[in-house]
């Protein structure tokens, strides 16, 4: 694919997602005009705008919200990449011994599908409050989808390729780097991109049901103390941050995958 | 791709799967064994004995109150999900921009929405919204894909024989997006449970899962968490099982993955 038409693609990508998000800020407006919802309690996307620019106490709502937002990103962002590394290596390992996948990935299933929010105590149990029990949460909601995600690609190096590389000589390592890994690039990627949102969430559980700090902990203060305001403005600021980040790895995503020559 | 891999990795032998439970529990016992009666980390015996103790006077309410409600999000997330799905089905172009506002909708945090919705319409509707809210994406996007899925060979097969864009949706779209949609519909299970068990969680509910959970948390009875975190997860391991089972009868003509 040539720059111009890359380039073209990432515009379009990003016009799309704009797009969208024009659409839910309407819909958001909407639907709580529509539904005669108080705006007392009901914020509109008016009021969060007077909230971060036009109010009196703007700059001091900003500082709060920005600070809460560093926390939140301090927090899911260790878990994320280190759920990410932990998954590749991993996967690596399962795919070089799948008797030990046959062990671990059913009992991995067994804890994953227990919810999320039933975990965090039990971790904060484990791990106690504070960063590290917050991280942990995110290792959890991060590494086990991205295991089989990446495991699953690892494995779909087609027969031919694999023949070759063993035909001339080619050990379980050789096979890895020349074949394997370039194959699940795509997976990776496609891991790293549906973690982000996931990675907030348990970021924003954990903030909120053990450590108090961070956004999660501005929306469950929020809304003891009926400061709709700020609980509007911290859960808007989570999800514009949240789609963003997800924008520019999903655009990473499309470079990096055109250039391996993938087609989608 | 995630569910593809994880029913391949369910499809695998049981044996594997069953040696790694009984090293997790002998793990579980050999770690905890040793601490006494009064620690967190009470024994697999004990979490056991705890369930006895506590009888299903106790789980009866909380377990059937949650399932009540994580089975209202799932259908309403469900018919949602299909609902905006179906509308790419009809106009293709909308696709992207459907697809973004999905993935804007997942990025919506739950205990960011929980919140704003329990005080608009109390607790109820808020674990059952966000129940929704978890499911929504998931069946979206796997039912696009599936969308996706019909071969073109047969997409110009009808349109050859006189086919019009309908029978073209109904004869060869609707069949080849089934099974992506099953599955999606298995893997969005666990969201269900979630949304309605952090709904519970913010209040304003006087029974269910996340209720007890939390009323076991203050009143320091260890064995309760546990044993309420685990039937947790053995309920939507259940209503997994359950959703893969209806719908492999449904759609007899899908691909079976088979385990290698």
């Amino acid at each position: 694919m040539t720059a111009a038409s890359t380039a073209a693609t990432v515009l379009r990508r990003l016009g799309v997602t704009a797009a969208a998000l024009v659409l839910a800020v309407v819909l958001w407006a909407v639907f709580l005009e529509v539904a005669g919802i108080s705006p007392l309690i009901g914020k509109r996307p008016w009021d969060v705008f007077a909230f971060f620019v036009t109010d009196d106490t703007a700059a001091e709502n900003r500082r709060l919200i920005a600070d809460g937002l560093a926390v939140t990103v301090r927090d899911a962002g260790i878990g994320y990449l280190v759920g990410l590394v932990f998954a590749f290596l991993l996967a690596v390992l399962f795919s070089m011994s799948p008797a030990l996948e046959r062990i671990v990935m059913p009992t991995a299933m067994v804890l994953r599908s227990i919810p999320l929010i039933v975990l965090t105590p039990l971790i904060s149990l484990i791990f106690g409050i504070g960063l590290g029990g917050v991280t942990a949460i995110v290792i959890i909601v991060v590494f086990l989808p991205a295991l089989a995600n990446i495991l699953y690609g690892l494995r779909s190096v087609p027969a031919e390729q694999h023949d070759l590389v063993t035909a001339y000589g080619g050990n379980a390592f050789t096979l890895l780097r020349t074949v394997s890994i370039p194959t699940a690039v795509p997976s990776l990627l496609a891991s790293a991109r549906v973690s982000i949102p996931s990675a907030v969430t348990g970021a924003m559980i954990g903030e909120w049901l053990s450590t108090g700090e961070g956004l999660g902990g501005i929306i469950s203060r929020a809304s003891g103390s009926f400061s709709y305001d700020q609980m509007w403005a911290a859960a808007v600021t989570v999800a514009g941050v949240t789609v963003l980040a997800y924008a520019v790895v999903s655009v990473v995503d499309t470079l990096v995958t055109d250039r391996l020559g993938e087609t989608r | 791709m995630t569910a593809t891999a994880f029913r391949r990795a369910l499809g695998r032998p049981w044996i594997g799967g069953a040696v790694g439970i009984a090293l997790l529990l002998l793990v579980w016992w050999l770690g905890t064994a040793g601490l006494g009666s009064t620690s967190s980390f009470p024994t697999p015996a004990a979490v056991v004995q705890s369930v006895f103790s506590d009888g299903w006077a106790f789980y009866g309410p909380n377990l059937s109150a949650t399932i009540s409600r994580a089975a209202q999000g799932y259908l309403w997330g469900n018919l949602a999900g299909l609902a905006v799905a179906s509308l790419v089905l009809v106009v293709p172009r909308l696709e992207e921009l459907v697809t973004q506002f999905g993935v804007i909708s997942n990025c919506l945090p739950v205990t960011a929405v929980g919140p704003i919705i329990m005080v608009i319409f109390g607790g109820t509707a808020s674990a059952i919204f966000l129940g929704a809210l978890l499911v929504f994406f998931t069946t979206l996007v796997g039912a696009i894909l599936g969308m996706k899925s019909a071969g073109r060979g047969a997409v110009e097969l009808v349109a050859a024989y006189g086919g019009g864009r309908w029978t073209q949706i109904r004869k060869v779209k609707l069949i080849a997006a089934l099974p992506a949609i099953v599955t999606a519909l298995q893997v969005a299970v666990p969201g269900a449970l979630l949304g309605a068990i952090v709904g519970e969680y913010l209040g304003g509910i006087d029974s269910g899962i996340g209720v007890a959970l939390n009323a076991a948390q203050r009143q320091i009875l260890p064995e309760r968490v546990w044993a309420l975190s685990i039937i947790a997860g053995l309920i939507s391991l259940a209503g997994y099982a359950l959703i893969g089972l209806l719908g492999r009868a449904l759609t007899p003509w899908a691909p079976r993955k088979a385990a290698r």
